[in-house]
């Protein structure tokens, strides 16, 4: 468990809130505590980093509503749902939605950190995910116009021959433009560059 | 003017017949008088047509006695007007005088007796002033009089012999008279054989009598008070034909004693005589009076007997049918004096509580009681209902006690019937044990409708519940990992208990809010907090609305008010009324409000609920409260029956209105307990 990272506890109740809070410091991890959805949504959410356990019932939009709101802004957090009573319907939605667990109050300790564990892992890998992606594009930006356009039809497959063919330069010039690009791109080989360029290509449609 | 139907109104064959009839029959009385003329004076000794004048006048109709007027005038004239002693020109002018003297006599005699001539004594006696002194002064003077100017000069003893004659005669033959005008206009009354054998027997004796004592020759042995035998036969008469027979037996006597004297017969001393005429005329005047007023009396007797029979006979006949009227009533009534002594009581008391009670064993009213539940009967009987409750019934309710041993819950009415000190009382018995079935099932179905209404409410009591529970279980989990610690921290360790205890408290406060509304408990009024009721169940069902996504506001005055009731039912009267609203509202427009309102207004509450749902549908004010009519799919329609029913328990009203803007509105009004500082109990 890394230490940057934090517990956001969503609950009006504020017995349950501060309990559940003290238990959570207690347990060693970062707290921080939101009686409504308004004030949860306050701070910026990119600088967060952890995970959310929401209370479904809430005053003013419920803890569901705020899910969508969450996913609505790209906010990466995994949401844990805490309810005192929760019925079916109310849990599929919750687990479509994405949520990492669905507990009911009153919750055992190994439950809750189990499930806390499991969201911040999940935090922690799409982090690392993010982080692989933000870097190929970062080196995919040093690339200049014309290496754009070889490492296309490199990706495409196409041969040094067929690539100086089809933009009307020499071979020479394709395999000096191909070495540049795996010194930036700081990678070995064609399938390595491959791996790469799918990570950014991912459902996202970025 | 009369015209010729007027006088064909006036004169008929009847009346020409009547005017026949009465002079013939005048002119033969007269004819039969005659016969009784004796010297020196010429006068008859018992005038009879005067009677008959009069007897006439009783008996036909005012509008038609001008007939009895114009018989009398062509009797008297035809047969006067060849007399040896009277002008027929005086009798001529006499007639008028005599018809008006008498019917003046006859109009004065019935002021006393209205209905029946003769049947009373006052009217008796007015008739004898009229036909003893009126009418022989009105008929015998003038006639006198005018007679006087045609033939022989007035002579005074004439006339007062002319007098006694007229006295006597109408005194003594009107009675009988009437009773053949009577006999002539309504024919023969049904007479019974005995009554008839009687009247032969004392007629027949009546005439042996006169026979044997007016018929002897007059010798010196001769004794003068054998005039007397005939008075037991004219007693009898008197006391069992009374003034009818009377006359008739006087009027034999009369004939044959006067009719023999003037002959030179009769139980006299010396030979016949104008003495013995006169003897024999007061002889009869004087026994006519205390006869004929003793025959007045038995009649007066004879009608009072009968009108107490009838009375009594009208009297069993209606006891007859209160017994019958109390049979029929489905109760058991009772009549009872204050030591609790029952003098009437229907059979229901043998169908009902199975004794066989007969009045005249003077059962009393503790039999049917246990005695600690007579104890507090008895002081109203006892004190004939006291003051307070003099004139209104009373009612309680008890336990009777039933012939086999068990006890049956009835009801009973106390009436008492009449004043004063030996009051009667009229107990009426009801079975209640129907009307306690009745209310058992009642608060069983509130009991249900209750446990219907929470299960609505599982997900919200649930949620209620697990909130402290959470709170307890995080802070007992926090409290096991700071107890692993090599040192624990014990004043953190000892809040963290506050904590559990806290939300412990917490969660059995819930549960106590809960028990009170499953708990089949009996009603138990106290003073109810209004805003705290309010208050607690806006809590209790606000998780619910909150749910479904709609805000309950509530508006309290800043001064609570009390009521007097059983809080379980004032809570599921809100409840029930929430519970509607939030389901209406969930099914309105897309900003669902629920609105709970409280105001104080005078000597009651408002409550209102208003919720922004689609209504009541059409007539659904009224139909709302009606049972088993619901506007929900899955709804039994009992909710708002119970709920008007419970307001009502507490002397409230409910009712329910849609405003224009579509809001549906329930205003419950309740009575404020009069200002008692003690707090609710509960």
């Amino acid at each position: 468990m890394s230490s940057e990272q934090t517990i956001y506890l969503v609950d009006d109740d504020d017995s349950v809130r501060t309990a559940l809070a003290r238990l959570l410091t207690t347990a060693g991890y970062h707290v921080q505590q939101f009686a409504n959805a308004a004030e949860f949504l306050l701070d910026d959410l990119s600088e967060r980093s952890g995970c959310v356990v929401l209370d479904v019932c809430l005053p003013g939009p419920s803890g569901l509503q705020l899910q969508e709101a969450l996913h609505r802004r790209k906010c990466p957090l995994p949401i844990i749902f805490l309810t005192g009573h929760g019925d079916i319907p109310m849990s599929v939605r919750a687990m479509k939605a994405g949520a990492v667990d669905f507990l009911t109050k009153p919750v055992e300790l190994t439950d809750l950190v189990k499930a806390i564990e499991t969201g911040l892992a999940e935090f922690a890998r799409q982090r690392e995910a993010r982080e692989a992606i933000q870097s190929v594009r970062a080196r995919l930006g040093l690339l200049s116009p014309r290496e754009k356009q070889v490492l296309e039809l490199v990706l495409d497959g196409r041969l040094n021959k067929q690539i100086a063919n089809s933009l009307q330069i020499a071979e020479r010039t394709v395999k000096a433009h191909r070495a540049k690009i795996m010194q930036k791109m700081r990678i070995e080989s064609v399938a390595e560059l491959a791996r790469h360029m799918a990570l950014i290509e991912k459902p996202d449609g970025t | 003017m009369l015209n010729r139907a007027g006088w064909k109104k006036w004169i008929t064959w009847r009346s020409i017949g009547t005017v026949i009839v009465f002079a013939v029959l005048f002119m033969f009385l007269q004819q039969l008088t005659f016969l009784l003329r004796s010297p020196p004076f010429e006068r008859t000794t018992l005038w009879a047509p005067g009677a008959l004048t009069f007897a006439a006048l009783l008996v036909v109709p005012r509008s038609r006695w001008w007939e009895i007027l114009l018989g009398l005038w062509i009797g008297s004239f035809t047969a006067y007007y060849d007399d040896r002693e009277f002008s027929g020109f005086a009798t001529l002018l006499a007639a008028p005088v005599h018809f008006i003297i008498v019917a003046a006599g006859v109009r004065w005699m019935q002021m006393f007796s209205p209905r029946t001539p003769f049947s009373n004594v006052a009217g008796m006696v007015a008739f004898m002033t009229v036909a003893g002194v009126m009418i022989p002064a009105g008929t015998a003077f003038p006639l006198e009089f005018l007679n006087a100017f045609v033939r022989s000069p007035l002579s005074w003893l004439t006339a007062l012999r002319s007098f006694l004659c007229v006295s006597l005669g109408v005194t003594v033959a009107s009675p009988a008279f009437y009773s053949l005008g009577r006999l002539c206009s309504f024919g023969l009354p049904a007479i019974p054989l005995t009554r008839t054998i009687e009247a032969i027997v004392l007629g027949t004796g009546l005439l042996v009598i006169n026979a044997f004592v007016f018929t002897a020759s007059p010798n010196s042995n001769a004794i003068p008070a054998l005039v007397y035998a005939p008075i037991p036969f004219l007693v009898w008469s008197a006391l069992r034909f009374e003034a009818v027979g009377v006359s008739w037996a006087l009027l034999s006597v009369g004939y044959i004693s006067t009719w023999n004297a003037i002959n030179g017969r009769g139980p006299f001393v010396t030979p016949s005589g104008d003495d013995h005429i006169l003897q024999l005329q007061l002889f009869l005047l004087a026994v006519a009076i205390p006869l004929f007023l003793t025959a007045a009396a038995t009649t007066e007797r004879r009608t009072a007997y009968n009108l107490l029979l009838t009375e009594t006979e009208e009297r069993r006949r209606v006891e007859e049918r209160f017994r019958t009227v109390v049979e029929s009533i489905p109760a058991v009534v009772l009549v009872l004096n204050q030591e609790g002594q029952i003098s009437l009581v229907n059979q229901n008391v043998l169908r009902l509580l199975g004794y066989d009670i007969r009045c005249d064993q003077s059962t009393n009213l503790s039999e049917l009681f246990t005695t600690t539940e007579y104890r507090e009967i008895e002081p109203i009987v006892s004190g004939g209902l006291s003051d307070h409750h003099k004139g209104s019934p009373c009612t309680l309710e008890a336990r009777a006690l039933k012939s086999d041993g068990t006890e049956l819950p009835v009801e009973i009415t106390f009436v008492c019937l009449g004043e004063g000190q030996h009051d009667r009382i009229l107990a009426i018995i009801l079975d209640q044990s129907d009307r306690k079935k009745a209310e058992e099932s009642r608060k069983e179905l509130l009991h249900a409708s209750r446990l219907v209404q929470l299960s609505e409410f599982t997900t919200s009591i649930a949620h209620e519940i697990n909130q402290p529970l959470a709170a307890i279980m995080s802070n007992a989990e926090t409290a096991k990992l700071l107890l692993d610690r090599e040192t624990p921290p014990l004043e953190e360790l000892r809040g963290l208990v506050t904590e559990i205890c806290n939300d412990d408290r917490r969660a059995s406060e819930v549960i106590k809010r809960l028990r009170s509304l499953i708990r089949k408990s009996v009603p138990r009024k106290c003073l109810v907090d209004m805003n705290l009721l309010l208050n607690e169940t806006q809590r209790l069902m606000g998780f619910e609305s909150k749910r479904r996504g709609i805000d309950i506001q509530v508006t309290v005055p800043p001064q609570t008010s009390h009521v007097f009731a059983d809080p379980v039912h004032l809570q599921q009267v809100l409840m029930n009324l929430l519970a509607n609203a939030i389901d209406a509202a969930e099914q309105g427009r897309a900003e669902p409000e629920v609105d709970l309102m409280l105001v104080r207004t005078g000597d009651s509450v408002v409550l209102t609920v208003s919720d922004t749902g689609p209504g009541l549908g059409p007539g659904g004010s009224e139909k709302v409260f009606t049972r088993f009519y619901t506007t929900k799919p899955n709804g039994l329609g009992l909710g708002l029956a119970i709920t008007r029913s419970l307001v009502e328990e507490y002397n409230g009203s409910i009712t329910s209105t849609v405003d224009p803007r579509g809001r549906t509105t329930f205003v419950v009004t309740l009575p404020v307990a009069q200002a008692v500082p003690i707090p609710a109990s509960n």
